[in-house]
């Protein structure tokens, strides 16, 4: 369960700040919100819904074990806004997502971007 | 013949004219109003989003001026689970203003509704009268506005207590008052400038703004708390 060879930490991820999405249900408290974490994985199940949307991922470990991740996003108004749509995400995609990990080790991830089985990106929040 | 003729259409035309001024001057709003070509500056309506958004309406390094009482409430809260919102409860003023998603204004006369799209949730703004006496304590208060000019001052009390002021668990109680100051500064900027008052949780006032910008190509979405996963547990 301690393997993460998927599991990039990346520190002082500036990059990703200017797309920063933003919980509107309630507070980051819960996040690292200074690191940002890659997680490469396969799709179970993509929930769309309010307050949050959330993606499911299965992770293979380096020791070739299934780890269960999930990606939580923000609310389906800012999703919309930033050309996300219910059928963006489906089961079997092959995605990356970025985003600030849990401050207990929880395999959950506040999601500021995914890479889709295309390689296109898309932000977690519309960006002017 | 024909001079004297048109010396006197002249002045009664200059004197038409400068009586229609006056008139004019008298009618427009007093001493703020700025020219407004467009007629704008009294029309909030539409959709707007803030330009940058505050979870702390004390940022680290500076220091809210609490009373004991609201130091030990701010201290005790654990903004991961006494968050009103993870029960999907309304935001309240003024942090409802301070949501990461977009408001929409709606004027009619008499009344400025606000409707913030996270969780659907709807102020309104009396224009034609007081405070009502022997208020109910609700989450966004009764708030009465009033124009200055251009600016639409809105005065708000009647609050139950239960919201925070803002997203990192900023306390307030129920002699919480509020009075916002909104102007639209040009026409893309909508500017909420707020004074805080509630001398339980404060010991002096203190302000904060919130900046908005124009989004006439957004519309709000439907916001139902439907599938919330997270667990509410309020502060005693």
């Amino acid at each position: 369960m301690n393997a993460k060879p998927f599991l990039f930490v990346i520190l002082l991820a500036a990059l990703f700040l200017a797309s920063s999405p933003l919980l509107a249900h309630h507070s980051t408290a819960e996040y690292e919100m200074d690191k940002t974490v890659s997680v490469v994985g396969t799709v179970t199940d993509f929930a769309w819904n309010n307050p949050h949307a959330y993606v499911y991922l299965e992770v293979k470990n380096d020791k070739g074990n299934i780890e269960k991740w999930s990606g939580e996003l923000g609310t389906l108004g800012q999703l919309s806004r930033a050309n996300w749509r219910r059928d963006t995400l489906k089961p079997g995609d092959h995605i990356t997502m970025f985003g600030n990990p849990t401050k207990d080790g929880r395999q959950l991830i506040r999601i500021q971007k995914v890479i889709l089985p295309g390689g296109q990106e898309l932000a977690a929040q519309h960006v002017e | 013949m024909r001079n004297r003729l048109m010396f006197s259409i002249f002045a009664a035309s200059l004197a038409a004219a400068l009586s229609a001024g006056l008139f004019a001057q008298s009618a427009n709003p007093p001493s703020d109003a700025k020219p407004d070509p467009a007629g704008i500056s009294r029309d909030f309506t539409g959709v707007w989003q803030y330009d940058h958004f505050h979870p702390a309406l004390f940022p680290r390094g500076t220091t809210p001026p609490f009373t004991p009482w609201a130091e030990a409430r701010f201290k005790a809260t654990d903004i991961k689970v006494n968050d009103p919102n993870l029960g999907c409860l309304p935001h309240g003023v003024p942090r409802m203003m301070m949501a990461p998603t977009p408001i929409q204004i709606f004027q009619e006369p008499g009344t400025i509704l606000i409707e913030q799209e996270s969780l659907n949730e709807v102020r309104q703004i009396h224009l034609n009268r007081g405070h009502l006496k022997d208020l109910d304590q609700t989450y966004n208060g009764d708030s009465v506005g009033t124009w200055e000019g251009n600016t639409l001052v809105v005065d708000t009390v009647g609050f139950n207590g239960i919201t925070m002021l803002d997203h990192v668990g900023l306390p307030h109680s129920e002699q919480l008052h509020v009075v916002e100051r909104i102007a639209r500064v040009d026409h893309d900027t909508l500017v909420d400038n707020f004074t805080i008052e509630d001398p339980k949780a404060y010991t002096k006032t203190w302000t904060t703004s919130q900046t908005f910008k124009f989004h006439p190509d957004w519309e709000l979405q439907e916001f139902v708390c439907d599938r919330n996963q997270y667990a509410y547990h309020p502060l005693p």
